[in-house]
């Protein structure tokens, strides 16, 4: 279920990663901004995306992380305790990174596609070519079964969950989207309905208010870019918060500083050993050959003997 | 059928209650806390008027707003309407008893936080931008203890849904048990992030540099301003129901049986009353806090909810 979500949205996301690169010369979402306007195509397939990618309902993402959770959950009844306390930590982490994950998202969508372009080259993007843009829209419409209708897709797994795990019960599958999304669809359809009988017609479009500073000047039609939220600002609190003990905000990552380093150190003390065997003289190897073949008559000696 | 036209009757009566008392509930704390104050604070029904004021107004939009800007409160508030219907209020064994599991509604609850961060990026001015970075890392934070606090119910009733918790906390024999209260507490400090109070943000204050959840909505006005502030409405609502309904579940009503309702109906009342009292004492007892000073009260809520995991496992092996 997870891979056949994650195979359906990640293509979508890498796709529109690239248009955006081929559209503007970059993908730093810092460079770029208000991309919905030049490319609303790409923009709202990539706003799919996102949302599988945040594993929001209604999203693709939201069903497998549904049957992940609960598993975890199953799991934690059962078993030793030291088992059932580390798989309520495993849940804990789990949240964590779900809403992580939803950071990204919104990260993804509201620095690059919403929001006034920081570039002229953001500003002058255009949409996608059609290419592109069919292969995205394909995999966003192999991901709405996977989004609405979860359930017919497990049944269709389930040969292959038996093959996993023998005799693994069929999963009742706790998550209805279809009524869900109809729920949600007659509420905004009645909050749209009321607004419309009794509440004002009329919109009048000005010029942003943001917090009462004024227009901005005629030789920066977006307003500086340096006044907006970037990439990196936008995850300083995340980072600030948890950077230091789980992400190593900064230039350290985790996997560097406990695995490659000590890996290097040891690549390093090994290619020093092996160096000096190497340059050992005759008499140096002479005289290990001679301790090597002492010892092991000693060993043979000793295990006969004793 | 009978039974199903009752239930039917029970979720309408339900879902009418549910949305026409959200107001009223914020008007209810918004007094509440006025007075302990000692000011006269606004009249018990200001939120509806308001919702009615700004329905009234043109919207104005932003000219560099992208064309999806009208459709984030629409998100918002049927995502919070669909959780105000999950969750059971004055009786349990509702229409969509099946669908309540909790983690349905911890994502539908997440989808209308989502729908306003990225309202909050709309415009791309700097506080919309601070206001939804601070609000994804409070839901770091809040979505960990949250997930561990209900991991607790679940075991407990061996149930995922939110209706048969409160079923099982009604008729099973529970007791008075450490994780309980444990649970309670870090659930207490979860709804109180999630719905912006006191001391995570205060609903009142419009100092931009301490604002969240305003900060994200500067740039909405009129109609669409008004349909952000119900889902806010809602939102406190459903939390109060929530907490209600799964550690206080006695004496509820049950759909199928209409004798049961009134009963039920008073008792959702006044546990409303009874959580709008003490969520307005617990406001004006505390101050707001530094912003990355929240992390660490919501960290000790994630703690509260693995302890209250931990004791459930040692009170099942020592009982067991």
């Amino acid at each position: 279920m997870w891979v056949v979500a994650h195979g359906l949205f990640k293509p979508l996301l890498f796709l529109g990663a690239g248009a955006v690169k081929r559209g503007t010369g970059t993908t730093s979402l810092d460079w770029l901004g208000g991309l919905l306007r030049g490319m609303p195509k790409l923009g709202l397939l990539m706003l799919a995306g996102a949302t599988g990618m945040a594993a929001l309902p209604l999203g693709p993402g939201f069903a497998p992380e549904f049957l992940l959770l609960h598993a975890v959950i199953a799991a934690a009844a059962t078993g030793g305790i030291v088992a059932r306390i580390g798989f309520t930590a495993l849940l804990a982490v789990l949240g964590l990174s779900a809403a992580l994950a939803l950071g990204a998202g919104v990260r993804l969508v509201g620095i690059g596609f919403l929001g006034r372009p920081r570039t002229l080259r953001a500003a002058a993007a255009e949409e996608a070519g059609r290419p592109v843009l069919v292969g995205m829209a394909l995999l966003a419409a192999c991901a709405v079964p996977v989004a609405l209708l979860p359930g017919l897709l497990l049944l269709g797994l389930q040969p292959v969950i038996a093959e996993l795990v023998a005799g693994a019960p069929a999963l009742p599958m706790g998550y209805h989207p279809l009524p869900i999304a109809l729920l949600m669809a007659v509420a905004a359809g009645a909050a749209y309905a009321v607004l419309r009988r009794f509440g004002a017609r009329g919109e009048r479009a000005v010029h942003a208010w943001n917090g009462g500073f004024g227009r901005p000047p005629v030789w920066l039609p977006f307003g500086d870019p340096k006044t907006q939220p970037t990439g990196l600002g936008f995850a300083e609190p995340v980072l600030r918060a948890i950077g230091g003990a789980i992400l190593a905000g900064g230039e350290r990552d985790p996997g560097e500083a406990y695995v490659f380093t000590p890996l290097a150190r040891l690549n390093f003390r090994a290619t020093r050993l092996a160096e000096r065997i190497r340059r050992a003289t005759i008499r140096q190897r002479l005289a290990f050959v001679f301790g090597a073949l002492v010892v092991f008559l000693l060993v043979l000696g000793l295990s006969r003997g004793g | 059928m009978f039974l199903l036209l009752l239930r039917l009757v029970a979720t309408t009566l339900h879902a009418m209650l549910m949305f026409g008392l959200a107001p009223l509930v914020m008007g209810v704390v918004g007094t509440l806390r006025a007075r302990l104050l000692g000011r006269r604070g606004p009249p018990l029904l200001q939120p509806y008027f308001l919702l009615r004021k700004l329905s009234r107004k043109t919207a104005v939009v932003p000219d560099n707003a992208t064309d999806l800007y009208p459709v984030w409160p629409f998100v918002a508030f049927a995502a919070m309407a669909v959780a105000a219907l999950l969750v059971p209020g004055f009786c349990a064994g509702l229409l969509t008893a099946n669908m309540s599991d909790f983690i349905t509604f911890i994502g539908l609850v997440t989808l209308s936080r989502a729908a306003i961060m990225v309202a909050g990026l709309e415009t791309g001015f700097g506080f919309g931008g601070a206001g939804a970075a601070r609000d994804i890392l409070f839901g770091v934070f809040a979505e960990a203890a949250l997930l561990v606090v209900i991991l607790t119910f679940v075991l407990i009733a061996g149930s995922p849904t939110i209706d048969g918790v409160a079923n099982f906390f009604r008729f099973g024999h529970v007791g008075i048990q450490v994780s309980i209260g444990f649970a309670l507490a870090s659930s207490f400090m979860v709804a109180v992030t999630e719905t912006g109070r006191i001391p995570v943000d205060n609903p009142a204050g419009h100092l931009e540099l301490a604002m969240v959840h305003e900060a994200m909505l500067l740039e909405y006005s009129g109609k669409n301003l008004a349909l952000f502030e119900y889902a806010a409405m809602l939102r406190l609502i459903v939390w109060m129901s929530l907490i209600g309904t799964v550690f206080c579940p006695f004496g509820m009503g049950l759909a199928g049986n209409v004798l049961s309702w009134p009963g039920g109906l008073m008792l959702w009342l006044a546990k409303l009353a009874g959580l709008s009292v003490a969520l307005s004492v617990f406001e004006i007892g505390t101050a707001k806090m530094r912003i990355f000073r929240v992390p660490e009260f919501l960290g000790v809520a994630i703690l509260l909810g693995l302890l209250s995991a931990v004791f459930l496992f040692l009170a099942e092996r020592i009982g067991g």
